[in-house]
C-alpha cells in the first residue's frame, strides 16, 4: 500500500540551532531532506511558529521549491493564520464600540495588537486570546459592559478566582458565548502585588490609533511590553514564538525608536527586561550589537541571569529539548514567580498549586478528570 | 511496551505509538498491509505528517479502571476514555487531527462513495444511518472513498479518497456482521458517547482505490426511519448549501475559497433528502436515476 520504497533512515535529528538558523536564513530551507522536514513541521506547529516560518520561506524562495508534503503543511498553517487574523480584526471592531462606551482609556495588547498594528510582527502570529487594557477606574464598567454583550466569565475554581481578584492585574478570562473567542481584561502590564506595576499614565502617552481605529502601543512601547511579557513572567511555554516577535519588532526600529524604548524602560523601571530581550534576540538570531547596546546589556543584567534565561528560551519539544534543560526552565519559572509576587504570597500560592500537582503525579494526570460518561451523556442531552 | 507504527493512509502519513495490545490488534485487523512496523528505529515512509500517541494514562490510575489517552504530538484534545475504547478513540483522534490541521481541502463530515469515478456525498448527523448505507454500498459494487470525511479539492468537484474503516453503531453492528460475514471487524468499544461502536475494515479491491479521486455528482442527506416507504425530496440549491455548510469542518477557515467550493459543488450536483428503511431502495434509485445513465434528468433540473 505505501507508495514509497522502504528505506532505513534513522529519524532526523534537529536542534534549536536548526530553528534559529532557518528563521534568519529561510533560503536554506532548500537543503533539508524529508525526515528533517517531518520533525521540523511537528516542532514548529507545537511552537505556534509554522505559519510564521512558512511565510518567511515563501518570501525567500517560494513554497513551491519545497517537497510537496511540506508545502501542504505550510499552506494549511498560513490559511489558519490568515483566518485567525481576519477573526481578530472582526472581534476588535466589535470590541472597539463596547470599550469606547465603557472606559476612559483603552488599548489592545500583545498578539491582537500585533495583528491590528500591521507591523511585520503581525505575520503568521497566532495566539489564544485577545488582551485588552483599560485604565483602572474603568475596570468595573468595562467588565459589566462586556458581560452584558455576551462576553461571559468562565467557571474557575475558588482559589483561582480569589487569586485573580486579589493579586493579579487582570480579571478572570471572558469568553464570547457564541463565537468562543477568549478575552483578557487588564488594568496594568504586570500584577500590582509585584510592586513593579508602572504608572499606566506613562504608557498611555504611547498610544497610537491604527487606520481601523484600534488603539495600540507605539512600536517602541509595544516592544518594551513584549520584553516585559517574556521576561517578567514564569511561563516560558511560548517563549520561542515570543522571541521571534521581539526580533521582528526590533528589526522594524528606527533610530528614534531605540531612543524612545530606552527612555520608556528607564521611566517604567523595566531596563532589565529590555536588556534581556536585546541580549537573547542578538544571541539567538546572530545579530551583532553596537558597543552602546552591549554596554547597556551589561549594565542592566548579570552574566548568569543572561546565560540561564537564554537557555530557558529553547524549545521544550521532546525532539529538541537538550538534556538538563529542566534546570533552566526551573530557574525561569522560579524567577518569574518571585518577580511577580512577594515571598510570603508566593509560598502560599505555590503550596496551593503544587498540592494538586503532587496528587496528579501520584495518581495520574487525570485523577481529577471525570471519565467520559458515554451513553449516559447522550441521554442527558 | 511502547510500539511504533507507520500508517500510509493517502493522502496522509501517520506515525502511531501505542502501548495498548488492543490497539495493535485492531490496527492490524483494520489496516492490514498499510500498517508498517518500526523496529529499532528503522522507518519505512519518506516522511510523516502527524505523530499520534494512544497510551495508558500514567500513575496508579493504570491499575484501577484503566484509561487510554490520545495525543496528537504533544497536544491532547480529548479527555481520557476507558481503555477498552482506545481503538475507537484513535480513529476519532485521526479525524480530529485532519479536521483541525488540514486546510488544503474543504473537509466535510460526510460519507463518500463512488461508482466508477462518479461520487455521491452522504453528509449526515449520527443516527441517520449514514454508516450503514456506506457499508452496504461499499460491499455492493461501489467504491468507498471515506466513511467520515469528504476531502474536496478547492474550487473543483473532485473528492480525494481518505479510506478508513467504517464506524458502525449500536443496532447496525449486528446487521453488518450478518451482511458481511467475511469482513474484518474491530473489537467492540462499549458505551462510548456514540453508544456501542465497531469499526469495519474498508474493502479495498485495487491499490488505486486509495488514491484515485472521483467527481461529485450528487449529495444525499439520508434519513433512516424503520418501516418507512422510500421517500425522495429534491432540495433546492439554497437548502442544499445550508445543509452542506452545517457539515463542513473548515469551510469558514477557508473563507471565500471554501464558500465558492461548496457553491460550485451544489450547483453541479443533484441534491436529495432520502427517507428510507431499506438501503437497497436507495442504491437502486442512485444507480438508475442519478448517476451516469440518468445524467439527462439531473441536467434538466439544473439547466
Amino acid at each position: 500500500m505505501p507508495e514509497e520504497s522502504v528505506s532505513n533512515h534513522q529519524p532526523a535529528i534537529i536542534s534549536m540551532h536548526t530553528l534559529q538558523h532557518l528563521f534568519v536564513h529561510p533560503e536554506d530551507a532548500l537543503g533539508f531532506d524529508s525526515h528533517t522536514w517531518s520533525a521540523l513541521i511537528i516542532v514548529l506547529r507545537h511552537e505556534k511558529l509554522l505559519a510564521r516560518y512558512a511565510q518567511r520561506i515563501d518570501v525567500a524562495v517560494g513554497l513551491n521549491t519545497l517537497p510537496e508534503f511540506v508545502q501542504r503543511h505550510c499552506r494549511s498553517a498560513m490559511t489558519l493564520a490568515e483566518r485567525h487574523a481576519k477573526q481578530v480584526h472582526f472581534e476588535l471592531s466589535e470590541l472597539a464600540e463596547l470599550m469606547q462606551q465603557s472606559s476612559q482609556t483603552w488599548l489592545v495588547l500583545k498578539g491582537a495588537a500585533y495583528t491590528a498594528s500591521g507591523h511585520a510582527v503581525a505575520a503568521g502570529r497566532i495566539y489564544n486570546d485577545i488582551d485588552l487594557l483599560v485604565d483602572k477606574s474603568s475596570m468595573g464598567s468595562a467588565e459589566r459592559t462586556l458581560v452584558m454583550n455576551g462576553w461571559l466569565p468562565q467557571t474557575i475554581d475558588d482559589y483561582d478566582q480569589a487569586y485573580y481578584r486579589q493579586w493579579a492585574h487582570e480579571i478572570p478570562p471572558l469568553r464570547h458565548g457564541y463565537r468562543g473567542t477568549m478575552l483578557d481584561l487588564h488594568h496594568n502590564l504586570v500584577p500590582p502585588v509585584s510592586g513593579r506595576a508602572p504608572d499606566m499614565s506613562l504608557l498611555f502617552e504611547y498610544i497610537e490609533i491604527t487606520p481601523q481605529q484600534i488603539p495600540v502601543l507605539t512600536l517602541p512601547a509595544m516592544t518594551l511590553h513584549s520584553a516585559i511579557h517574556l521576561f517578567f513572567n514564569e511561563d516560558f511555554s511560548a517563549s520561542l514564538r515570543d522571541t521571534t516577535d521581539l526580533y521582528l519588532l526590533f528589526n522594524a526600529f528606527s533610530k528614534d525608536d531605540w531612543e524612545s524604548v530606552v527612555m520608556l524602560a528607564d521611566k517604567t523601571k523595566f531596563t532589565t527586561e529590555l536588556a534581556l530581550a536585546m541580549h537573547c534576540v542578538s544571541e539567538l538570531f546572530y545579530i551583532t550589537l553596537t558597543a552602546r547596546q552591549q554596554a547597556y546589556i551589561e549594565q542592566h543584567t548579570h552574566r548568569r541571569q543572561r546565560a540561564w534565561l537564554l537557555m530557558a528560551l529553547s524549545s521544550e519539544h521532546p525532539v529538541i529539548r537538550p538534556p538538563g534543560h529542566w534546570r533552566y526552565s526551573a530557574y525561569a519559572w522560579l524567577r518569574g514567580h518571585a518577580l511577580k509576587m512577594p515571598l510570603g504570597i508566593l509560598l502560599y500560592h505555590l503550596m496551593m498549586k503544587t498540592g494538586r500537582a503532587i496528587m496528579q503525579s501520584m495518581f495520574g494526570q487525570h485523577i481529577f478528570t471525570k471519565q467520559d460518561q458515554g451513553t449516559q451523556r447522550v441521554s442527558n442531552d | 511496551m511502547l510500539k511504533t507504527f507507520e500508517l500510509a493512509l493517502p493522502p496522509f502519513h501517520f506515525q502511531i505509538q501505542t502501548d495498548l495490545p488492543l490497539v495493535v490488534d485492531n490496527l492490524k485487523a483494520m489496516y492490514g498491509h498499510g500498517l508498517l512496523d518500526v523496529i529499532n528505529g528503522h522507518t519505512h515512509l519518506a516522511y510523516i505528517d502527524y505523530k499520534l500517541h494512544i497510551t495508558h494514562t500514567n500513575g496508579f490510575r493504570r491499575f484501577y479502571k484503566p484509561q487510554a489517552r490520545f495525543k496528537c504530538d504533544q497536544y491532547e484534545p480529548f479527555k481520557p476514555l476507558n481503555h477498552s475504547q482506545a481503538f475507537a478513540m484513535l480513529e476519532w483522534g485521526m479525524n480530529w487531527t485532519i479536521a483541525s490541521y488540514e486546510m488544503e481541502h474543504v473537509v466535510i463530515h460526510s460519507g463518500v462513495l463512488a461508482r466508477g469515478d462518479e461520487a455521491v456525498l452522504f453528509p449526515a448527523p449520527p443516527g441517520s444511518g449514514k454508516s450503514t448505507m456506506t457499508a452496504h454500498l461499499a460491499f455492493n459494487g461501489w467504491r468507498l472513498l471515506s466513511d467520515e470525511m469528504a476531502l474536496i479539492t478547492p474550487l473543483t468537484q473532485s473528492v480525494v479518497p481518505f479510506v478508513r474503516p467504517i464506524c458502525l453503531k449500536n443496532q447496525s453492528i449486528a446487521l453488518a456482521k450478518q451482511w458481511f460475514q467475511d469482513a474484518a471487524f474491530s473489537s467492540i468499544a462499549k458505551d462510548t458517547h456514540k453508544g456501542d461502536v465497531v469499526h469495519l475494515a474498508a474493502p479495498v479491491h485495487h491499490s488505486s482505490d486509495l488514491i484515485r479521486p472521483a467527481q461529485i455528482k450528487a449529495i444525499v442527506f439520508p434519513k433512516f426511519v424503520a418501516n418507512a416507504q422510500l421517500e425522495i425530496v429534491q432540495l433546492n440549491q439554497a437548502q442544499a448549501m445550508h445543509q452542506l455548510a452545517d457539515n463542513a469542518f473548515n469551510y469558514s477557515v477557508l473563507g471565500d475559497k471554501g464558500f465558492n467550493t461548496l457553491i460550485g459543488v451544489v450547483e453541479r450536483s443533484a441534491c436529495f433528502v432520502i427517507t428510507y428503511s431499506d438501503v437497497q431502495d436507495v442504491q437502486a434509485f442512485l444507480e438508475q436515476e442519478v448517476l451516469s445513465q440518468a445524467n439527462d434528468i439531473v441536467g434538466e433540473h439544473y439547466a
